[in-house]
């Protein structure tokens, strides 16, 4: 279920309006989310794409700056996270 | 009082009564009343579950409530600031923190139940309040999967009891690891505490998920003189030597003796009599896995003891924050996504934990040897 | 987007909130009493004192900023500092002797009376609830104020036989601490939660998650034409409500709600070590406002004890001594419901500080 050209597409147009501009890296985390969920049936941690990604955990948050996991759900559709 | 929470029948029978009224104190502040009315009314919250937030220049620290009444009230902000360890708090501090809920919340600041302080606001005033907040020495953070406020007994500064500097440890823990309190990046949150002895006042092996809580390792202090004097001011060594929970403390008729074979190092005789005084050699004993919440397979439960000793040497905690952290990346990289540090030793095991750090899995953490052979 | 250059890496330091003179004496303690109700004096081994009056906060520690103000003013004119204790309440800190009775005054008549320390009724803890929160399912705060009003006296004076400590926890998180007081006061829903299929399919839920953090295994996923749906199995349902905190937009609880009373919860390694409460009376109707039924409880569990209890004997101790049956008895609790399985705790590790060298 990796993302096609057109979802991409979709991809980085909701990201921009977010206020960031996808390079090379966020794709990557972006992709591992991907992979991840479809594996797992549930989205991925954020220590998961810290480990899988190789990325320093505030590398991560510099890329996806607040809240990694849920910008990353936001910008690709997959399940938003729950906090309490 | 202001009229609007006049106007509310279930806020004003809340004012009523000789306690102080946190309807008041809501009436005096910006708060939206008609929202706990609703509450009240309902028998239900007025605010609803989910809620996102994303503020880039804070990770952590903030949180959002949504409204089911959104005429009232679209959504409630709020900021978690970290409290200086024993809940220590100044004039100048609490000045400054009521400055900040005026211009920047809704006048309106909360302890919460976990040891932190919250301030209700709005997404766009966040980051102004965080800016005004830090000019002042404070900052947010404790929200999300991360690691909660560390808190903490009031220590040496105000109490007799205590066998280590509680605040001071919390606060180096907090220095050393303010990354990890405010970049959530953990399967769960993680509450930690530090009591100063075995007392426990702030509840920390029930409450918290990693406690560390003074403890010493030789035997209670008896000083004779002060014993006597004790003694004639009205003391009651028979109810002293009764309130033993191991039958330890021994009477010869003249001399109080305490048994090293039976002292179980508790508190019990330093909480009563003044002669008696808590041992010199002291340290943390560390427990993990308290919690209060039903979730998790475990539920509520008190932490296991992982080490009973921890010995400090000179106010240096270096050793303590090294085994603190190797457990949170123990424990983060074997969790189940949301298993709190309860459910999850629970699950793999006290020995496995302390085979992986590294340490001895010494007698004392044993009440006895295990009962089947699986 | 620019770097930002927040959050700023602050972990305040306690001892800027001490005055360096006062921080100066730490370790200097070495014993304490308590003059009257919610003044304590510490004693240094020099024979110098240290005076700290505790007071009564409103429920849940909310306080207007203009309350916070007075605090401060109160620091400034009679005390050294203050703190807010872990119960949620607040202590002067190094109070002027000339100047206590006047500050006592001053503090009764704002009504921020002193008390709760040694055997009284300490500060009762609790949730946020309605105030802001939505997991709530009952209103600890009011239930809070309706009980410190009922039992203002025993706040006041120390004539129980030991401290008294009261949680109220509006939810199964237990924020407020129901499960670890003398008395708690656990906020319940009455139903399994329900989940709306329509609903649930529209809202991209992380099924995964769902499933995974139900503790007994109670969600039963089904592929159905438009994807996954779940259902919740009532007989192993706990009510823990994690399935809701997931799921809110196809998870949904009917609000009806009741509070379970424990008894006998305490902290500390003195005598039996750090103990949760047992429920003693469940499924007490606790609608908000109309909190007789839990007030009538307490009473009868309170008065039982001041009764019966010996001096210093706390209410955890005082069951021990007198047994459960008779203790249920007194107090008027009937048959108490089966507690559910669970997995069993690591039962022969230590969960006290009664080591032995």
């Amino acid at each position: 279920m990796l993302p096609s050209d057109e979802r991409k597409r979709e991809i980085a147009a909701r990201a921009r309006e977010r206020g960031i501009i996808l390079n090379e890296d966020h794709w990557k985390l972006i992709a591992i989310s991907y992979k991840y969920y479809e594996q797992h049936h549930t989205i991925c941690t954020l220590r998961n794409l810290i480990k899988l990604s190789g990325l320093e955990k505030k590398q991560i948050y510099k890329l996806f700056p607040g809240n990694p996991i849920g910008e990353i759900s936001q910008i690709t559709g997959l399940p938003m996270p729950k906090e309490c | 009082m202001p009229e609007a929470s006049q106007k509310y029948t279930f806020c004003r029978t809340l004012l009523n009564g000789p306690s102080p009224s946190h309807v008041r104190e809501l009436g005096n502040s910006r708060y939206p009343l008609a929202m706990y009315e609703q509450g009240l009314a309902a028998g239900e919250s007025a605010y609803d579950h989910g809620g996102y937030i994303n503020i880039p220049e804070l990770p952590s620290g903030v949180g959002v409530r949504n409204s089911c009444r959104p005429e009232i009230i679209e959504e409630s902000a709020y900021l978690r600031i970290l409290q200086p360890a024993g809940g220590w708090l100044s004039a100048g501090t609490l000045e400054k923190l009521a400055a900040c809920a005026e211009t920047y919340g809704k006048s309106l600041i909360h302890f919460t139940s976990g040891g932190t302080i919250e301030i209700y606001t709005t997404r766009e005033q966040m980051v102004p309040a965080v800016r005004e907040l830090n000019a002042a020495g404070l900052d947010v953070g404790s929200t999300g999967n991360d690691l909660r406020c560390l808190t903490a007994c009031c220590g040496p500064a105000r109490c007799d009891a205590a066998l280590i500097d509680a605040p001071a440890l919390a606060t180096y823990l907090g220095q050393r690891f303010i990354d990890e309190q405010q970049y959530p990046g953990y399967p769960q949150k993680v509450k930690s505490g530090v009591s100063g002895c075995p007392n426990d006042c702030t509840r920390a092996m029930m409450q918290k998920d990693h406690s560390f809580i003074g403890v010493y390792r030789d035997l209670p202090q008896i000083n004779s003189e002060a014993l006597l004097a004790w003694q004639e001011a009205g003391g009651d060594l028979k109810g002293l030597l009764a309130s033993c929970p191991t039958e330890a403390l021994v009477w010869t008729g003249s001399t109080l003796a305490v048994d090293p074979q039976k002292c179980w190092h508790c508190m019990v005789c330093i909480n009563l009599c003044p002669a008696i005084r808590p041992g010199r050699e002291r340290g943390v004993a560390w427990v993990a896995g308290g919690k209060y919440g039903h979730r998790g397979p475990q539920g509520p439960m008190v932490g296991y003891v992982l080490v009973p000793f921890i010995p400090i040497k000179d106010n240096d905690y270096t050793t303590i924050g090294d085994l603190f952290g190797a457990f949170l990346e123990l424990w983060a990289d074997n969790a189940q996504k949301k298993e709190r540090v309860g459910d999850f030793i629970s699950r793999v095991g006290p020995l496995w934990v302390i085979k992986e750090l590294g340490l001895n899995a010494v007698p004392q953490i044993l009440i006895s040897p295990g009962r089947n052979g699986f | 987007m620019n770097t930002p250059d927040l959050p700023a890496g602050i972990m305040p330091d306690y001892r800027r909130e001490i005055p360096a003179g006062l921080l100066a004496r730490q370790g200097s303690w070495i014993w304490h009493e308590i003059l009257q109700p919610g003044v304590i004096r510490h004693l240094a081994a020099d024979g110098s004192t240290l005076l700290t009056v505790r007071i009564l906060l409103p429920p849940n520690g909310l306080l207007s900023a203009a309350t916070l103000r007075r605090l401060a003013g109160w620091i400034r004119e009679y005390a050294l500092t203050g703190r807010r204790t872990s119960r949620q309440g607040f202590e002067f800190v190094g109070v002027k002797p000339e100047k206590l009775e006047k500050l006592l005054a001053e503090l009764e008549a704002a009504g921020f009376p002193a008390g709760g320390t040694g055997k009284s009724l300490h500060q009762v803890k609790c949730c946020t609830s309605f105030v802001h929160c939505q997991n709530a399912a009952v209103d600890a705060p009011s239930i809070a104020k309706v009980i410190t009003d009922f039992f203002y006296r025993d706040f006041l004076q120390q004539e129980l036989p030991a401290p008294l400590k009261i949680s109220i926890g509006g939810c199964p998180n237990q924020c407020g601490g129901g499960v670890e007081a003398d008395i708690g006061i656990l906020g319940w829903y009455e139903s399994v939660p329900e989940v709306d299929e329509e609903r649930f399919l529209a809202a991209n839920i992380d099924i995964g998650l769902l499933v995974s953090w139900c503790p007994t295994g109670a969600i039963l996923t089904r592929q159905v034409k438009d994807g996954m749906v779940v259902s919740i199995d009532a007989d192993r349902c706990v009510r823990c409500t994690s399935c809701v905190q997931v799921a809110p937009e196809g998870i949904s609880l009917k609000k009806r709600s009741y509070v379970d009373i424990a008894v006998g919860g305490h902290g500390g390694n003195s005598y039996s070590g750090p103990e949760m409460a047992a429920v003693v009376f469940t499924r007490i109707p606790a609608r908000p406002l109309e909190y007789k039924a839990i007030i009538d409880r307490i009473e009868a569990i309170i008065n039982y004890w001041r009764r019966s209890g010996k001096p210093g004997e706390r209410l955890a101790g005082f069951i021990e001594r007198t047994g459960w049956s008779s203790f249920l008895e007194a107090i008027g609790a009937g048959g108490v419901e089966e507690p559910g399985d669970k997995p069993s705790l690591q039962t022969n590790f230590r969960r006290d500080l009664h080591f032995r060298y």
